[in-house]
């Protein structure tokens, strides 16, 4: 399985695809939304992308917003793992089309937890 | 819409509470620093003397404010590589990086406190502390010993009536 | 410091010799993370130190401390997902046949913890057969009074709500408070916390049609275990579903029951249909 890294935090990236990379995962990264579109421009289409919400160029909301409006793209798990904790601002990320959320900060059980409830835990590893 | 808001709350500063912010830092603390020293909070003010590193993020939205993150200079690179779990040598990025993150964290976590709150700027690292807004009220602070050296969190939000005209 | 190979070693050892629980390499984090309460508590610099400490002086009381802050699942919603995946897309729908006359049912969550279990059921079951006129009520049980007072509240940090619920799930049945996140009303009714412990009679709880005994038999002997098994089957109503622990079995211990597959969850069902 491969997953997009998309934070404006090198420290962040470096957390969430150390424990992705630890489950199995392929991972390459990206620090804004604009450099996550042409990731996804080049392809092949990762398996998942976890996106942060406020980074500069392009937001992760724009991103995600982006993604949803391509039909390429339609087999891409989208997660927001961002420190946007609002109730309404959880509702606009699944309303533009993110299928999770994981509010920083998280511990490494949770984002585990968080794959595994879409499906993308791989083989032979429990939440 | 400030009207609307000072209705509701007396005290412009009391939905941030020195409680919340502790139990923010506890979180992030436990989430990223579990395999470090503990972090141990103090009572008693320790304002943080000689050479420091200040990261903040601004709050905007009809109570904007700015929340700080100050650590002892010499504490930047363990932070760094206690967040990165990396014992090498890093770059001055590295930290400002980290730094940021952790103020982005506790920032956007306050942010979710404060009503009608709009987006959190992103955050911005420098060897100074941040000017405030003249009505600017301290809402909440913790000072926290880790490693044997000090770090200060503070949360500061625009106070009554002067919503406007303040910056980060 | 991160935690030592050699403590970590140590911790896995210690879990598996008590509960038959494997920590595999890779869980430092898990074993750090759960482990910092305890280390704050006894006044450590970290956890290795702490770790260190009992290794090297045995404490009983500290052991017991250290794999039940491994073991316990009080901070997880959906846990493992695909026990509620098949309680929702095959045990509901079955008993949604079975119980057509009466559209009533009666769930036990029988080591509710601080309530995220019991919680997720009544959210499931509002998403789905309440919405349809359906009652459902969902009891919690457990031997801590401290965590019951928790459950009853139904109140929790944004670390809580990390775990393991769908953000949908979230959105719809959760309001924020302050730094935490407080359950919906509509949820909340359907719930009822009690305290019992399992050792003793289950009369006063009435009938079930669904019970949920997860990772709590692993505390008890044989023996105990064979007699909560055997009366948990008196409490389920006829043709209903008990589920356990994802590495628990009825096999050796009471032989009373059918194991069904439900994907790769088992759940297990009284024989000959249980009492008449």
């Amino acid at each position: 399985m491969k997953a997009l890294v998309v934070d404006d935090s090198r420290a962040m990236r470096k957390i969430i695809a150390g424990a992705l990379r630890k489950l199995g995962y392929e991972t390459v990264e990206a620090a804004d939304g604009a450099e996550a579109l042409k990731v996804l421009e080049a392809g092949p289409l990762p398996d998942l992308a976890t996106v942060d919400w406020n980074m500069p160029v392009m937001d992760g909301l724009t991103f995600v917003t982006q993604v949803r409006a391509n039909r390429e793209y339609r087999a891409l798990t989208l997660m927001m793992v961002t420190t946007e904790a609002e109730h309404g601002q959880i509702v606009r990320a699944l309303a533009a089309g993110a299928h999770e959320y994981l509010i920083k900060p998280f511990t490494v059980e949770s984002l585990e937890e968080k794959l595994s409830l879409l499906g993308l835990l791989p083989e032979g590893v429990q939440a | 819409m400030t009207e609307l808001v000072e209705e509701f709350y007396d005290e412009p500063t009391d939905y941030v509470e020195d409680e919340a912010l502790g139990q923010i830092v506890d979180a992030m603390w436990a989430s990223y620093f579990a395999h470090t020293e503990f972090l141990l909070p103090s009572f008693d003010q320790h304002d943080i003397e000689g050479d420091i590193y200040c990261a903040s993020v601004t709050i905007s939205g009809a109570r904007p404010g700015i929340v700080t993150v100050s650590v002892e200079r010499t504490l930047g690179l363990p932070l760094a590589q206690s967040l990165l779990q990396e014992d090498g040598e890093l770059t001055d990025e590295d930290v400002y990086d980290s730094l940021g993150e952790v103020a982005n964290i506790v920032g956007g976590n306050i942010k979710a406190l404060v009503p009608d709150a709009g987006p959190l700027g992103l955050p911005v690292v420098s060897t100074a502390l941040p000017l405030h807004g003249a009505s600017d009220r301290l809402a909440a602070r913790l000072d926290a010993n880790w490693k044997g050296q000090w770090l200060t969190f503070e949360v500061w939000l625009a106070g009554g009536g002067s919503a406007e005209n303040v910056g980060g | 410091m991160a935690l030592t190979t050699t403590a970590f070693d140590w911790v896995c050892t210690l879990v598996r010799k008590e509960s038959a629980i494997v920590l595999e390499k890779g869980k430092e984090y898990l074993v750090e993370s759960r482990l910092v309460p305890l280390a704050r508590a006894a006044g450590a610099t970290d956890v290795s130190a702490y770790v260190d400490g009992i290794r090297l002086r045995p404490d009983r009381r500290a052991q017991t401390a250290i794999v039940e802050a491994l073991t316990t699942n009080e901070t997880s919603w959906f846990r493992d997902g695909a026990p509620f995946t098949a309680f929702s897309t095959s045990v509901v729908p079955a008993l949604k046949q079975a119980r057509a006359a009466t559209r009533s049912l009666r769930i036990w969550s029988a080591a509710s913890s601080t309530g995220q279990e019991a919680y997720s059921l009544a959210i499931s079951l509002q998403d789905s057969l309440v919405a349809e006129g359906w009652r459902a009520e969902i009891i919690g049980t457990d031997l801590s009074t401290e965590v019951l007072e928790k459950a009853k509240v139904g109140r929790y940090s944004q670390l809580e709500m990390n775990r393991g619920l769908p953000a949908p799930m979230l959105v719809r049945h959760f309001t924020r408070v302050g730094t935490q996140w407080q359950v919906n009303d509509d949820v909340k009714r359907m719930v009822r916390f009690q305290q019992l412990n399992l050792t003793s009679s289950f009369a006063a709880l009435g009938q079930f049609d669904v019970v949920f005994l997860r990772n709590v038999l692993i505390y008890f002997d044989l023996e105990t275990k064979r007699d909560i098994l055997s009366r948990v089957r008196k409490v389920l109503k006829p043709g209903g579903y008990m589920f356990l622990g994802g590495a628990e079995t009825t096999l050796g211990v009471d032989d009373n029951w059918d194991r069904e597959l439900i994907g790769r969850v088992s759940v297990h069902r009284p024989k000959n249909g249980g009492q008449a």
